[in-house]
């Protein structure tokens, strides 16, 4: 598992768990106008899913998982 | 057994019984907030602690329980007696299915049918709720209500369309899924449950509306809500989810119930045109021409029209279906027509003017928005009376402004943004909030709405701004629980016991340096040696005291253990025969013996019957006989040097001395003369003879046969005595007396035609040596004079039926014991030394002798017989 920070785009890779829901949360705060690729995201905890579209941050590549991909369908894909 | 397990069982138990007690007390005074705050909370750890093992029946029931207890706590259900009367017997179903538990580690089959049961009655008095977070938690399952949820429209067209188009004409599940806020600390993970539930076709997750600052996110905070579309059966569903059931609501749909256009109406002749067209080739049964007109008008309306979807609809089914739709194809083509979207069958009208609101009820969904929003307005207030870092200071300002902006159009008839900014400066500049409160207080004061602000800690809001608050807290704490709680052990009984065997044991082994003492001497002819092993016992005999006593003391426990269940009982009883009972209980704290009080248990369960069947008379009775309606029933304990004494009292009818002696000589227990002989209290003692029973009628509480013999019995093979004393119209005491202490009886041997047997020392009074002069004959009787009273003689030769010793000495000597309240004097050959000794009760072929209470170990390697005075005499 693995959450990458690079400028505004944040990519998390694999299964995230419901641990990384703070850091995320604390890291989302700091970027302005944050993009996530998910493309690579096997699973990702319900927490994790929230935060991301209570961050309307724009879903560059949304996670193969047909369920996953359901909950990101809302939102914008930049 | 899972050591989880093992631990959840005695603490659910623990558990059970304080919330029963604090309902019974809840009964007697509702409006004790430590009463109910108690009750509330053991309830809600047992559904916590519940959770952790598969026990999804008792954590539901439980989870019933507790909402209703939670209702009455905010003050929203008042309790009556039927409300205790259910959650009593639920507490009662948690408590068998903990033995059932105990004894297989699972729940009874019927678990799942009692519970469904039990949680149906219990919900059916949960007050209504408004939908929403806060309210969804009192919502029962609907499995299989057949209205299309409302939400069905706002699932993507694309979605709905691709799964109407394979479904064909199956009947679907929409089912929504309201994970409750704290859900993650639970360890649920809702997507997971998701992706794993059965039949999944489409799936929508929905944020709150609108989204709350990011700022103010609490990420472990659950908000989401996710909406379903699902080929599988809503008993499927409804087993897969079976943890979270009442988060979900499952309605069974069909696949036209999907074909519902969304969008703004477009305006236009065309659409009247298309209309008539459109029926035309329908009459004629021309599908491809139906196609083409459709395809023709989509390429030339607006796509987010409602017309372009129902367009789009128009196509989907008839690439589906053909002609065959008819119905569906009439509404989707009036719905060109006109713009409006007609109601199908069972399905509530949807006027397509923007989003439907995403709160789930219908009818009340602007109120319930209304409320959510002055709550949230409420609590950003609080937010900003929360003293912060400086730093912070600024960014939360501008949260809460944000927030309160948002808030405005759902609070409708209330404030305008010109004031909000206004009071938000306020805040700002000058740290005033109260421009703010006043603004919001306008707001709430528009309606009757005033239940938002007034709470002080507004329990499961899921508006992440808020502060987490644990959904069982209680606003402020009971000042006075300061109790220090104390430190106890769990130790489990068999390892008492064998302690228990093992200093009963050394006990005797002691008692063998006193004869091997005595041997030295005169076997061995050492008196140095003699005396050295005199000085060695005397410090062994002192340990072994204190061993013993602090051995005996583990066992000790408080007679509330076994009293507590007496309330309980005697508020069932009372209102099966509508009698009204003053129950009071003195002397909780003493102690005795675990395996005493255990077998008192029972004999206690039925005197208090007794007394409330028989005893206690009907309030109408009660009046006529110039008594208070309320009977009484008093039970007292108390520590009486070796014994343990419980008086059950009631201040009832009383027992007639005459009836009981007719029923006597009617049973041939006793002849007439005996009977006149009787005084009045004897007479009542009677009723603890055998096969005694005087009600003429059974009742099914007390029952026929199961009188006073078998409490006396009971109480004799533990030891102890049994009693009572009645005055006729005024109530029965009976008493029971008990030994402290069960495992080491203190005796005293005698010596009886050359044999020794052992008497126990607490019904000796005291011994005599009487000459033969001193014996008088009373008709067939010895007795003899001592200090005023005169005392029967019974000689333990002829009684055992022994052969009278030889020497018919001047004096004879007399044990004086008590039996039965009376004296008795003993005539044996000799006194011996006073033992402790273990009596270990009769086995086997000697079980049914009469005569003897057991038989006991010497330090010498004999075995002493121990008498019964009661059967020898």
């Amino acid at each position: 598992m693995a959450i990458t920070v690079q400028e505004n785009v944040v990519s998390i890779e694999g299964h995230c768990p419901i641990d990384e829901a703070e850091p995320l949360f604390e890291t989302l705060r700091g970027i302005e106008d944050p993009i996530f690729d998910l493309s690579r995201a096997t699973s990702l905890h319900t927490a994790i899913v929230q935060l991301v579209l209570a961050s309307s941050a724009t879903v560059r590549g949304v996670p193969s998982d047909k369920v996953l991909a359901s909950c990101f369908r809302t939102c914008s894909l930049g | 057994m899972n050591p989880l397990l093992a631990q959840f069982i005695p603490e659910a138990r623990d558990l059970l019984d304080q919330a029963g007690a604090g309902m019974l007390a809840l009964e007697r005074d509702a409006r004790s907030e430590t009463v109910i705050n108690d009750v509330f909370r053991a309830v809600h750890t047992l559904k916590g602690s519940s959770g952790l093992f598969d026990l999804m029946p008792l954590t539901r029931l439980v989870h019933a329980a507790e909402d209703l207890l939670g209702d009455v706590r905010t003050g929203d259900l008042d309790l009556n007696s039927d409300i205790v009367d259910r959650l009593l017997d639920s507490l009662d179903v948690v408590g068998q299915w903990i033995d059932a538990l105990e004894a297989s580690q699972s729940l009874p089959h019927d678990a799942e049918a009692t519970m469904a049961e039990r949680v149906a009655v219990l919900r059916s008095w949960l007050p209504r709720q408004p939908a929403g977070k806060g309210g969804g938690e009192h919502r029962a399952v609907s499995a299989g209500s057949s209205l299309p949820p409302d939400w069905l429209v706002d699932m993507p067209e694309q979605e709905r369309m691709a799964v109407f188009t394979a479904a064909s004409n199956r009947a679907l599940t929409a089912w929504s899924f309201d994970p409750e806020a704290d859900c993650f600390f639970r360890g649920d993970d809702p997507v997971a449950m998701l992706s794993h539930s059965p039949g999944l076709l489409a799936l929508r997750a929905v944020m709150p509306e609108p989204l709350p600052p990011f700022d103010g996110v609490d990420p472990l905070n659950c908000s989401l809500r996710f909406e379903v579309l699902s080929d599988a059966s809503a008993d499927a569903i409804e087993q897969h989810m079976r943890y979270v059931a009442e988060r979900i609501d499952i309605r069974t749909i069909e696949a036209c119930d999907l074909a519902v256009p969304t969008g703004t109406p477009a305006n236009g002749p065309l659409f009247a045109d298309f209309g008539r067209l459109a029926r035309q080739t329908i009459e004629e049964g021309d599908p491809d021409a139906l196609k083409r007109s459709i395809t023709t008008l989509l390429g030339m309306i607006a796509q987010s029209s409602l017309q372009a979807s129902a367009l789009r609809w128009c196509h989907a089914v008839l690439a589906r279906d053909g002609l065959a739709s008819r119905a569906m194809l009439e509404r989707l083509i009036g719905a060109i027509e006109t713009g409006v979207v007609a109601p199908g069958e069972g399905a509530p009208g949807v006027v397509a003017i923007g989003p439907a609101p995403s709160l789930a009820s219908g009818a009340s969904t602007a109120d319930a928005r209304r409320e959510l929003a002055l709550q949230i307005a409420a609590v950003q207030i609080k937010v900003l009376e929360t003293p912060s870092d400086p730093a912070i200071a600024h960014g939360r300002f501008e949260a809460v402004a944000a927030v309160l902006k948002n808030l405005v159009p759902a609070i409708g008839g209330g404030g305008s943004d010109g004031e909000l900014d206004q009071a938000m400066l306020a805040a700002v500049k000058d740290h005033d909030l109260q421009p703010l409160r006043d603004m919001i207080a306008a707001w709430s004061g528009a309606t009757a709405a005033n239940a938002a602000p007034q709470h002080g800690a507004t329990p499961s809001t899921t508006i992440p701004t808020s502060p987490p608050n644990e959904p069982g807290a209680p606003a402020a704490e009971p000042a006075g629980d300061n109790k220090a709680i104390p430190r106890v052990l769990r130790v489990d009984q068999t390892k008492i016991d064998s302690i228990m065997n093992l200093v009963a044991e050394l006990i005797v082994a002691k008692n063998g340096l006193s004869y091997l003492s005595v041997r030295a001497e005169q076997v061995h002819g050492s008196r140095a040696a003699a005396r050295e092993i005199k000085d060695q016992f005397a410090v062994i005999d002192r340990i072994t005291q204190g061993l013993q006593v602090g051995v005996m003391s583990v066992r000790m426990m408080p007679v509330s253990q076994v009293f507590q269940r007496f309330p309980r009982l005697v508020r069932d009883i009372s209102r099966k025969l509508g009698k009204t009972i003053d129950l009071v209980i003195e002397g909780e704290d003493t102690e005795a013996d675990k395996n005493v009080l255990e077998s008192l248990a029972d004999p206690l369960i039925h005197m208090v019957r007794n007394s409330l069947d028989h005893g206690i008379e009907t309030p109408d009775e009660r009046r006529a006989a110039g008594k208070r309606a309320e009977g009484v029933l008093r039970i007292v304990a108390r520590q009486e040097n070796d014994l343990v004494v419980i008086e059950v009292s009631d201040d009832g009818r009383g027992i007639d001395p005459q009836k009981v002696k007719a029923k006597a000589i009617h049973l041939g227990l006793i002849s007439n003369d005996k009977a006149e002989l009787m005084s009045d209290q004897d007479a009542a003692n009677l009723v603890f003879a055998a096969g005694f029973s005087t009600k003429e009628e059974v009742s099914d509480l007390s029952g026929r046969g199961v009188g006073m013999d078998v409490v006396r019995s009971a109480v004799l093979k533990a030891g102890g005595d049994v009693s009572l004393r009645t005055t006729l119209g005024a109530g029965t005491t009976v008493t029971l007396r008990l030994p402290l202490t069960m495992a080491v009886t203190r005796i005293v041997t005698i010596e009886c035609s050359k044999r020794i047997f052992g008497i126990p020392m607490d019904l000796v009074a005291e011994t005599v040596k009487i000459q033969h002069a001193q014996i008088h004959k009373v008709k067939d009787m010895e007795t003899f004079v001592l200090r005023d009273s005169i005392i029967p003689i019974v000689r333990l030769s002829s009684a055992l039926c022994l052969p009278p010793c030889g020497g018919a000495n001047e004096e004879e000597a007399v044990m004086v014991v008590r039996v039965a309240g009376q004296r008795i004097g003993i005539v044996v050959d000799g006194f011996r030394e006073r033992l402790e000794v273990i009596v270990k009760p009769l086995e086997g072929v000697l079980e049914g002798m009469r005569g003897f209470s057991g038989t006991a170990l010497l330090g010498d390697g004999n075995v002493l017989l121990i008498l019964d005075l009661q059967e020898v005499l």
